[in-house]
This record gives structure tokens, C-alpha cells and sequence, in this order.
């Protein structure tokens, strides 16, 4: 292939590729305003905005939205801090593998399943349908991925760096709060907003621990699907990638975590 | 060093109360209510349930081979098409704008991605509709839709197309860390052609390295359950589905069954896991 064609090629997968990547967000924005069309009509008759109305003056969806706020942003406050603490303790363990396996179980089994095995116990410490009982369902893999990822942020180097604070007459307390903190507070935040995400996209698990009284915003993304209705279920979803988006767009290196 | 050890225990006591003991508890429970140990129709130790879930039943054993064809489909499409595309776009991804747009569908959760594709690919979908605007389809009946079909054409379609951005970003990444460029000039002076350089160097070091994501994407689908909710047949069900349905159903002599699919499905996610230790990889290991 002459460069010049190899370059044409590189130039078209490039547009063909971010106009995909593109696509599923445009795609949602039209079906929010478009009107139902009848086959095989390509197109709506009208686009109406009445949707939008409701979920933002009427506040068909608010509640939803504050209850999947509620529940992401307290399953991220524990995942994280208690990962932090788990992930130093697992790091500094003699054979830390075996427990890291152990951490990527309850990230990698399916959560719905996990979900089916537990809910006995659910039952019998009265969490069904109740809000704290979907923390605590989420914040199982969630603490997982938090353990995962900060194994290895408790590496040599911070053990270095605590024993310096010491040898120069540092507390603990004082190597943790002046040195390791300031040091964390990055991976902190990145791994705040990682498990924020891990909860604010479950849907299985809520509905099985919910019992239906728990409507998170997949909740009710799912009971429109299950109307048919695409347009409610197309603002239900913006709603929900809203918060994901806007972590990209302010910090790439959510994304370069996963790299 | 008291209070070292004291933040020390609190991390383990954490780690022991909200990792090992929730899936220590979970499989323990399901292992006893699959054996007959726990339960309403618990009788003692029998290993009836196993067999009438595996050797009655096909239905236990079809919703374990659909969801590991589905799992190996996924990867091996989504390698498929992410290792050329990261091949194409090198150079392109070093500017921050592609690389950036094809971050976006990470923000995408999969019941988002499986509502777009039952919306856009069934049958009165706008995919049909054009199909029968251009005379290619008589109706929506004759149209192909992926949407519920046999072959989980729909689920693949949808967990591929999550997956790709991901991993056409992760195996430049990989080209970029690894030094590749200059490794295959190298391979290029002394000798090997462009071919060679690809299939000997650059592909075998690519999949090796990404190895254990590609393991991680396998587990992760083959427990998935909102797509194949969406976009799944009521026979076979993948694994989640059907150990859920099989968990509520109103027959209660089926809940055993559910238990001995969720342990089945458990020692196949430990097995996987184990291998993508064993290879080095799970790359967050201190």
C-alpha cells in the first residue's frame, strides 16, 4: 500500500471510529425528543420536549436520580476508604497474591449471582428493600476494585518513604497525615469516582436487594424498556452517563487508570 | 510500630469482613442448599440435585455452554477487531482528541448499550425500516434481527462493541510502553519483513500482554446480566439469568439447581482467574 493510501485509510477508520464512539450518545439525545414513528417511517413526525419537562420540572425522575446519588456516592465514601486501608494491609502482607486473588472475587464473580448466594443472610439482617441493604450489596464489589487498585499504589517506595519519616523522628500518625495522605490524595479521588461508578451502574443486584422498593436510576431505565417506552428510557439513560461523562471530560486519567 | 500494626489489622479485619466472608459465605451457603444441608427440602447430604441438574435437565448445562461461547465470542471479536484498529491508529491516538472520543463509550453501562442495540437492531428497528425502504425485507418479519436470536448475536454485538474503544486505546498503550516501533525496525534490519515483524513480534506481544484483561473481559461477560436480560432468549438463558430465575421460581425443588449452577459458575471464574495469575499478569500486583 502507497502511503498516501495508507494514510487515506488511516484518516477514514480514524472519522469512522470516533464517529462510533460518538454515535450511541447522539443517538440517545434524538430518541428523547423524538416522537413515536410507525413502520416503516424513518423518521418522527414531530420532536417534542414534554419528556424532558417531566423529568426536569415535573421531576418524574429526581427521585431516582437522588436515591442512585445517595447510594453511588455512600458505597464510594466506604469502598474507597476501606480499600485504602485493605489494599496497604494486603500490600504488606508476606504472600500478597493469594489475597489479591481473594480481592478480584467479589469484583469479578457476576454481582447478581454473589447477589443470589447472599441474599439469604440479606433477608435475615432485615437489608431487603432498604437502601442501607443495596450499600452494602454494592459495596462488596466495589471494595474489591478498591482493594485491586491500591495494592499496588502500597509499594516499596511508601514503605520507604513511612521508615524515612521515622528514622527523622516522624510519628505513624504523622507519616500517614503529612506524607502518605498529601501522596494519595490523586488516587484517591480517581478511585472515589471508579467505585462511584461501579454502583452507579448495577442493576441486577439492586433489584434482587432492592426487592423493587430501591428505584436507582438503571431501575427505572429497565421498567421503561419493559413499557416499550424509548423515550423515557433514552433521558433515564443521559441521566445516567451523564455523571461518567463528565468524569472523562474533567480527568482523562480515569480512563488511563484502566490502561 | 503498635499503631503500624493496629492500621494494619483494621485493613485485614476490613478486607475479611467485606471480601472473604461475603464470598466465603455465599459459596459456603450455596454449597450446603446445593447438597441438601440447607433449606425447606433439605434431607441431608445428596448429590441429586447435581445430577438432575446436569444429567436430567439440559438446561443447566446448554445456559454454561451458551454463556462461555458467548464469553470466548466476545474476546475473540473484540481482539479481532481492536488489534488491527490499534494497528491503524497508532499515531493517531498520540493526539489527545481521537483518543479522548474513543474514551467516551466507557462511560456507557451495558444496559444502555444493550437498550440502543434492541431499539436500533430489532424488528421495527430504524435498521429494518431502512432494510425495508431499500426492497431488501418484505416486512419485519424477515428481518435478521440479532435481538433474541439463537446464536446470542445481539449479546456478542453488544459486549464487542463496549469492548473494542477499550481495547484498540489498551493495545496502543501497550505498543507505546513496550517499545514496539523500535523493536520491529529492529527486526526490520536484520531481516524480517514487514509480515514477519507483525505475526512473530508485534501481534504475539501484544496478546500477551493484554492477556489478562482479555481474561478479565471473559469472566466478566460470562457472568454478565443486564445485556443478555435485554437482548437474550428465555431458552438458553446465560448463566446470571438462569440462576436467578431458577432462584425465584415458584417451584421451590428447582432452588437447589440454581445453587449448583452458581458453584459451577464459581469454579470457572476461580479456574480463569488462577490461569491470569499464574501468567503474571493481573498487572496490579505489587
Amino acid at each position: 500500500m502507497s502511503p498516501r493510501a495508507a494514510a487515506r485509510l488511516e484518516a477514514v477508520v480514524a472519522c469512522g471510529a470516533a464517529l462510533a464512539s460518538i454515535f450511541p450518545f447522539a443517538y440517545l439525545l434524538f430518541l428523547s425528543v423524538a416522537a413515536p414513528a410507525v413502520y416503516p417511517a424513518l423518521f418522527p413526525e414531530s420532536l417534542r420536549f414534554d419528556r424532558w419537562r417531566a423529568v426536569l420540572g415535573a421531576g418524574e425522575l429526581l427521585p431516582s436520580l437522588a436515591v442512585s446519588f445517595m447510594v453511588s456516592t455512600a458505597v464510594a465514601f466506604l469502598a474507597t476508604s476501606a480499600g485504602y486501608l485493605s489494599g496497604r494491609a494486603v500490600a504488606r502482607e508476606q504472600h500478597p497474591s493469594r489475597l489479591l486473588l481473594l480481592a478480584y472475587l467479589p469484583y469479578a464473580l457476576s454481582p447478581v449471582i454473589l447477589g443470589a448466594c447472599l441474599l439469604f443472610f440479606f433477608i435475615r439482617l432485615g437489608l431487603v428493600g432498604t437502601v442501607p441493604g443495596v450499600v452494602l450489596a454494592h459495596t462488596i464489589p466495589a471494595f474489591g476494585f478498591s482493594v485491586v487498585f491500591w495494592v499496588p499504589f502500597w509499594n516499596e517506595e511508601k514503605r520507604s518513604m513511612e521508615e524515612l519519616v521515622q528514622t527523622l523522628g516522624g510519628t505513624r500518625r504523622q507519616a500517614l497525615g503529612r506524607v502518605l495522605l498529601p501522596l494519595s490524595r490523586e488516587p484517591l479521588v480517581l478511585c472515589f469516582f471508579q467505585t462511584f461508578l461501579v454502583s452507579w451502574f448495577q442493576y441486577g443486584l439492586t433489584v434482587l436487594v432492592g426487592g423493587g422498593k430501591v428505584q436507582t436510576l438503571p431501575v427505572r431505565i429497565y421498567d421503561y424498556l419493559g413499557e416499550a417506552d424509548m423515550g423515557y428510557a433514552a433521558v433515564a439513560s443521559l441521566l445516567l452517563v451523564v455523571p461518567p461523562l463528565v468524569l472523562l471530560g474533567v480527568n482523562r486519567r480515569i480512563a488511563r487508570w484502566f490502561l | 510500630m503498635s499503631s503500624r500494626r493496629d492500621l494494619e489489622r483494621v485493613g485485614l479485619a476490613l478486607f475479611f469482613l467485606l471480601a472473604v466472608v461475603p464470598v466465603g459465605a455465599s459459596l459456603v451457603y450455596a454449597a450446603f442448599y446445593a447438597f441438601g444441608l440447607t433449606g425447606l427440602l433439605a434431607h441431608g447430604f445428596t448429590l441429586s440435585h447435581a445430577r438432575a441438574a446436569f444429567l436430567t435437565s439440559s438446561e443447566v448445562s446448554a445456559s454454561l455452554l451458551l454463556s462461555v461461547y458467548v464469553a470466548a465470542a466476545v474476546v475473540v471479536l473484540t481482539a479481532g477487531v481492536a488489534l488491527p484498529l490499534s494497528l491503524v491508529l497508532r499515531r493517531r491516538l498520540e493526539g489527545r482528541l481521537l483518543s479522548a472520543v474513543l474514551s467516551l463509550p466507557l462511560a456507557l453501562p451495558g444496559l444502555v448499550a444493550a437498550s440502543l442495540v434492541w431499539h436500533l437492531l430489532g424488528g421495527a428497528g430504524p435498521v429494518s425500516r431502512v432494510a425495508f425502504r431499500l426492497g431488501l425485507i418484505r416486512g419485519i418479519g424477515d428481518f435478521p434481527s440479532p435481538v433474541q436470536d439463537a446464536w446470542g448475536a445481539g449479546i456478542i454485538l453488544t459486549h464487542s462493541a463496549l469492548a473494542i474503544p477499550f481495547f484498540v486505546l489498551l493495545f496502543t498503550e501497550i505498543d507505546r510502553a513496550e517499545k514496539l516501533p523500535a523493536l520491529l525496525e529492529l527486526a526490520a534490519a536484520l531481516g524480517a519483513s514487514p509480515r514477519q515483524a507483525a505475526t512473530r513480534i508485534r501481534l504475539p506481544l501484544l496478546l500477551k500482554k493484554a492477556f489478562p484483561t482479555l481474561a478479565l473481559l471473559f469472566v466478566v461477560v460470562l457472568g454478565s446480566y443486564e445485556v443478555p436480560l435485554v437482548l437474550g432468549r428465555a431458552y438458553p438463558q446465560m448463566v446470571s439469568l438462569l440462576v436467578l430465575r431458577r432462584y425465584a421460581m415458584f417451584d421451590i425443588t428447582l432452588k437447589p439447581e440454581a445453587f449448583i449452577l452458581a458453584l459451577g459458575y464459581a469454579a470457572l471464574v476461580l479456574v480463569i482467574l488462577k490461569i491470569a495469575f499464574r501468567r503474571k499478569g493481573l498487572r496490579n500486583e505489587p
